[in-house]
């Protein structure tokens, strides 16, 4: 199976581990084979190491060393950051960060909705239990 | 400004001459940028290569200035080609090395942990001759030359199967990671 | 006059207190007093001449208490708990039980109710190291708080004879302690006052126990 992603300048990646998990990048230079230039708007240009990249299958257009304006227009024309949160890997990220989020009470919430959920499921299959069951003799 | 890296090496520009004497009541000014680990053993660099250079010993110099020397432009990538005179067992070699990074200071890193990887020479032995900014034209090393290409791409092989961070990991696992990044 | 005590090494006394109480012959000067020991009449500290110290430094070192200079600060709560805070109680009897938060006392502890209706946590006094603050808060309505002071919480000192043979098998005197009039009534017009600002919700998750289940990383949870 040949290889789908590649490292190249304008290829927005994920940020998979350490303080910064979970921003998207883009990749602005590739300084050797270990590490890249990434940037996005309102974040700063700074060397990452390819370890901690986790490359996806968008690709802006873009100059090396592209300046803020540049990244910003490109990224709003490709439309990166809608279309990386409406894929699947998108979705679990956010599904992630939501379940992460949840309080107490929420998580309460939804041991009360399970379990009624479960209770309506219950007896609609003890219903077709019935009806399918062999008569007795 | 952000800056890249946390180095062991800094930078300083250590500036001396010296001491004024009834037959020179105006001696030669000598500046000279070296790398060490703080500004106490840079003024000991400087004077170990002043008085190699020149006849002005540290009993009869003095210091005017030490400074520390940061990156312009810490945000965009840059070939640095560094000029090495180095002691090995057998001799002194001089060599030219040549790195990709976005500051000196990070160059200068990889230099010393290249020579003492490929040629186990320690940082005391090396003395770095001069250091510059290659331009992409002029850049020698073909190591340095594959980057420059604007069109560059190459798949990331081997992915590394890890946890967000590191309070995540675990020494035993359910199930195999999936390494494979096609 | 009392005979010198003979010391078995430095500072150990060959006798025991009882010999050494007789050796001393106290218990005569208690007799004498009428069965006390006479209290030291507290001597008058000479007062010193303004501007003239005293020719010789004391011979022994006059013990002078230490200043108590501390202020009592009342404990300065988290910034997570505010009156209405749902809490998490970590220890003792109700461990587990969510309970309301509704102010604190003088003492620093925190006043809390179940209510008692809800989870069978009676208002009562907790210390906040032993609580989870959560992000749920309730809206309270106006309480009447000015009945639970710490003193309300102190308990009935019970006066405990010393119980003979008989009086430990005799089960029937045994008394449960029962609860004063005052203090269920007061619980009452408390739960029914806070009752009504609850939602089902909030009903459900207060009369339901925290607990932790496989997999739960409490570290890393969001209250």
């Amino acid at each position: 199976m040949p290889f789908k992603r590649y490292v190249e300048i304008g290829r927005v990646a994920l940020i998979n581990y350490g303080p910064e998990f979970g921003k998207l990048v883009v990749i602005t230079d590739v300084i050797d084979q270990n590490r890249a230039l990434v940037d996005f708007p309102e974040q700063e240009r700074r060397v990452v190491n390819f370890k901690r990249l986790a490359i996806t299958d968008f690709k802006v257009d873009i100059k090396r060393h592209a300046v803020k304006k540049d990244l910003k227009k490109a990224l709003a024309d490709a439309d990166v950051v809608a279309k990386f949160a409406a894929s699947s890997w998108g979705q679990k990220l956010a599904k992630q960060a939501a379940k992460a989020a949840t309080t107490d009470f929420d998580r309460y919430k939804a041991t009360v909705a399970k379990a009624k959920k479960a209770r309506a499921v219950r007896k609609v299959l003890n219903g077709l239990k019935k009806t399918a069951a062999p008569k007795k003799k | 400004m952000v800056m890249q890296g946390n180095f062991k090496f800094h930078q300083y520009q250590v500036v001396g001459r010296h001491l004024p004497t009834a037959a020179d009541a105006n001696p030669t000014v000598y500046r000279m940028k070296v790398w060490a680990e703080d500004d106490v053993k840079a003024k000991s660099k400087f004077w170990y290569f002043l008085r190699k250079l020149r006849r002005v010993k540290k009993a009869n110099g003095q210091i005017i200035a030490c400074n520390e020397i940061f990156e312009r432009k810490p945000t965009l990538a840059k070939n640095y080609g560094i000029w090495v005179r180095y002691q090995s067992r057998t001799g002194v070699h001089n060599m030219y090395k040549e790195y990709r990074d976005v500051t000196l200071n990070g160059s200068v890193s990889q230099m010393y942990q290249e020579m003492a990887s490929r040629h186990r020479v320690r940082p005391s032995s090396i003395q770095i001759i001069k250091t510059a900014t290659v331009d992409y034209h002029s850049c020698k090393r073909a190591n340095t030359k594959q980057f420059h290409n604007e069109k560059i791409s190459f798949p990331v092989t081997q992915k590394l199967a890890r946890p967000s961070s590191a309070t995540f990991r675990t020494l035993f696992k359910a199930n195999r990671p999936n390494v494979a990044m096609f | 006059m009392a005979k010198p005590a003979t010391f078995v090494a430095r500072g150990i006394t060959a006798e025991g207190r009882a010999k050494t109480y007789k050796r001393k012959g106290l218990w005569a000067i208690k007799k004498k007093n009428g069965g006390k020991f006479p209290a030291p009449a507290k001597k008058a500290v000479a007062k010193q001449a303004e501007g003239k110290a005293p020719r010789f430094y004391p011979a022994d070192d006059v013990p002078k208490p230490l200043s108590h200079n501390a202020v009592h600060k009342q404990t300065k709560l988290r910034a997570s708990i505010t009156p209405g805070t749902v809490l998490i109680l970590l220890a003792g009897r109700f461990k587990g039980k969510r309970v309301i938060f509704l102010g604190q006392l003088p003492s620093g502890l925190l006043l809390v109710t179940g209510p008692f209706k809800l989870n069978g946590v009676p208002v009562r006094r907790v210390n906040a190291a032993y609580v989870i603050g959560t992000s749920t808060k309730v809206s309270l309505p106006k309480l009447d708080l000015s009945k639970f002071t710490d003193s309300y919480f102190k308990a009935v000192e019970s006066k405990s004879s010393k119980k003979g043979e008989k009086e430990f098998f005799d089960q029937s005197e045994a008394k449960k302690n029962v609860l004063s009039q005052e203090y269920i009534a007061n619980q009452k017009t408390l739960d029914a006052a806070l009752l009504p600002a609850l939602s089902a919700d909030l009903k459900g998750y207060l009369s339901t126990r925290f607990t932790l289940k496989d997999g739960d990383r409490p570290h890393l949870m969001k209250f």
